[in-house]
């Protein structure tokens, strides 16, 4: 098998689980790395077009994370640096929605963490949203929804619903999420397939998979008719977390995961995770065409660490709206995209 | 003049102040940016190698006195936590311990950086200097602004520095916008300094930082101005990110690829110095663009910070707390990782060091 041979044939069709593994382990110097970022791209503007979809992360009524023990990764297993800190009440989800409305979204998502409620949350942001404005929502609260509120959810008319893997390779997962069943959030996943509705479903690397493992997992979301959207996640180490000296995913490695998936689901939305966002340029130049801003809405107490800043408009007593809408626009059509924040 | 042919023609030859400003305008797609950082990444290749150098930081050696200060940095902040202050400068003996932790990490090259205390002849660097020399093999380069005599850079050629740095951030040729930004700052002295470094025979090396309002004209003339230096050796770039409380908050952030850009263009006319751009997260960026050396990401030792966002410049990162004030903050284990992740080696010290570690 020859790279650029290969990289030739990947323009103008999907590339097998042999060819993938093959990318993965080639593309190892800046020259085959640089051939594979173009070659998603190129698939990315043929299939999907030369727009960059944004959406906004609005605040939720979600009551935080319960799964215990926590995931060994995330903020919540640190004492420093839970992710949870405040829950919004009804009015500051309406109010949050109206505000991304009236800046021109169109699609938003509500998201949480597993409070263990079976995805009430998720209909009752939605219902919210649905009431106050006419946006299209999508909702993310992990693998914590039950078959009753899918329905609910479609009957919402949500655009999607997330159910996030990170890994499908079972030993790590039970590794770095012990509280957490990889079984459950599988079943959870074909439900929301099974109901016809949008599924989107992250990847996590750099957490001691290999690159056989991401390959399986890339192409074990073929299985799932209605997946929409991939999201790839860096593993990023978070202070005070049992995974705090465990190094970051490299942003090349990053790049290399989504122009490899981009090869293989050459339709769909491919996007990043939150934390890294000063890196988008260099996922679109891999092939991505879709971010969800994090960080537009916020706790108060949030902010001020962030690279991205902006306008502050405050919601309520706790939560604030930082505008960084127009740093997303510029980096996006400084490589050559029209932005979209009308689209489904 | 077309784009593929500009780019074949810059494989083998340096590119004029006509094409790097096609080059700027022409590359405003993904696709023509990835063309542009092939051509960059050859180059460098070619021309020095595929080593990538990381330098260490020891700093502040000196405090900065600039009034008004800059209007993008920390020191026009009206939050109280500057960072160039005199309580952030070094003692001698912190500086050497400094120095030799940094050794022990296999880093070869060490900064020693502080702020501008205008009207110094340089006393206080000469002293760190010959301090770290006493105690360490390390090379060395200096970045304190225009406060160094001619005298003191001849002793520091004795002495055995490699590079002294004297940037200007914005065009030099451009006054009003260098005044607008800088406007306690003095561009004709930094244009002396870079006079002097170069004339002394010392390597010169200079900071260009995208996005405080120029043009594409003018980081072309600001590249063209520094060519002109027989001793230019190390080419900085650094991109606007704005500060809180500045009279620059509001400012647009520059976007990574800004920077690169930059690089790239750079690497086609100035082909075989050392390029570097700051943020060590994007190093993979970097050397896609043709960059070859970076500080702030290898090891570095300066006063805690306790502002917010300390935290997240150390992810990644083994910290060390020398004493209460004073942190040894070590990037090795991870931009080792980006490095060898994009292709390109570091030096023997490092490799034999962190390449099993990683």
């Amino acid at each position: 098998m020859k790279f650029e041979e290969l990289l030739a044939d990947a323009r103008e069709r999907e590339i097998t689980r042999k060819e993938a593994l093959f990318l993965f382990e080639e593309a190892n110097d800046w020259v085959k790395i640089s051939q594979l970022l173009s070659t998603a791209s190129y698939v990315r503007d043929k299939n999907v077009g030369r727009l960059f979809k944004l959406k906004a992360f609005i605040l939720s009524t979600n009551k935080g994370c319960r799964t215990n023990p926590p995931c060994r990764y995330c903020g919540q297993s640190s004492e420093k640096a839970k992710f949870f800190t405040k829950v919004a009440t009804p009015e500051e989800v309406a109010e949050s929605a109206k505000i991304a409305e009236e800046i021109g979204f169109k699609g938003v998502q509500c998201g949480g963490g597993c409070s263990g409620n079976k995805g009430a949350e998720a209909v009752e942001d939605t219902r919210i949203v649905k009431l106050a404005t006419n946006l299209d929502v999508f909702v993310n609260y992990g693998a914590d929804m039950s078959d009753e509120n899918i329905q609910k959810l479609k009957e919402l008319g949500v655009g999607g619903i997330g159910c996030s893997f990170e890994t499908i390779n079972e030993e790590i997962f039970k590794k770095i999420k012990p509280g957490d069943s990889l079984e459950e959030r599988k079943k959870v996943a074909q439900m929301i397939d099974k109901h016809g509705v949008g599924l989107a479903s992250g990847i996590m690397i750099n957490i001691g998979e290999s690159y056989q493992d991401r390959v399986d997992h890339i192409f074990y979301l073929k299985n799932f008719e209605k997946l929409k959207l991939i999201y790839i996640s860096g593993f990023f180490p978070i202070p005070g977390t049992p995974l705090e000296n465990h190094p970051p995913a490299t942003s090349i490695d990053i790049a290399k995961t989504m122009a490899i998936t981009r090869l293989v689901h050459r339709n769909i939305d491919l996007d990043g995770a939150f934390g890294r966002d000063d890196q988008l340029q260099l996922w679109i130049m891999a092939g991505t065409n879709h971010r969800i801003i994090h960080g537009i809405f916020e706790p108060k107490n949030k902010i001020f660490p962030h690279k991205f800043r902006g306008e502050v408009q405050e919601i309520g007593e706790d939560f604030v709206f930082v505008n960084v809408l127009p740093i997303y626009v510029n980096m996006i059509e400084e490589t050559g995209l029209k932005t979209d924040i009308r689209g489904a | 003049m077309g784009f593929d042919d500009v780019l074949k023609n810059a494989e083998e030859n340096e590119i004029t102040k006509e094409e790097a400003l096609y080059l700027f305008k022409e590359t405003g797609r993904y696709d023509k940016a990835l063309k542009l950082f092939e051509i960059a990444s050859r180059v460098r290749d070619d021309e020095i190698g595929n080593e990538f150098k990381l330098d260490g930081f020891i700093g502040l050696i000196t405090h900065c006195t600039v009034d008004p200060p800059c209007r993008y940095c920390w020191n026009s902040s009206t939050i109280n936590r500057s960072g160039f202050g005199i309580e952030s400068v070094l003692a001698i003996d912190e500086i050497v311990e400094g120095a030799r932790l940094i050794e022990e990490t296999g880093i070869s090259m060490v900064e020693l950086g502080g702020g501008t205390t205008v009207g110094s002849s340089g006393e206080k660097v000469i002293k760190a200097v010959k301090a770290v020399k006493k105690a360490t093999n390390l090379s060395i380069w200096i970045n304190v602004g225009p406060a160094l005599s001619e005298s003191t850079l001849r002793e520091l050629k004795r002495l055995g520095v490699a590079e002294v740095c004297s940037s200007f951030e914005v065009n030099p040729l451009n006054e009003r916008l260098f005044k607008e930004v800088k406007p306690g700052d003095d561009l004709d002295a930094r244009k002396k300094l870079a006079e002097m470094i170069n004339d002394v025979g010392l390597g010169y090396a200079s900071v260009l930082m995208c996005g405080l309002g120029e043009s594409y004209e003018n980081r072309v003339d600001h590249m063209f101005y520094l060519k002109q230096f027989e001793n230019f050796k190390y080419f900085l770039i650094t991109w606007f990110h704005p500060v809180p409380r500045t009279p620059m908050a509001n400012y647009p952030l520059t976007s990574p690829l800004e920077a690169a850009k930059t690089a790239a263009i750079g690497r086609l006319i100035f082909r075989d110095i050392d390029i570097h751009i700051s943020g060590y997260e994007h190093i993979p960026l970097w050397i896609m663009a043709g960059v070859n050396r970076v500080v702030h990401a290898g090891a570095s030792v300066h006063r805690v910070r306790n502002g917010a966002g300390a935290r997240w410049h150390t992810i990644g990162a083994e910290v060390k707390h020398i004493n209460d004030r004073l942190n040894f903050v070590n990037l090795l284990p991870t931009t080792v990782k980006f490095i060898t992740g994009a292709g390109m080696e570091v030096e023997p010290e490092i490799e034999r060091r962190w390449i099993n570690e990683v």
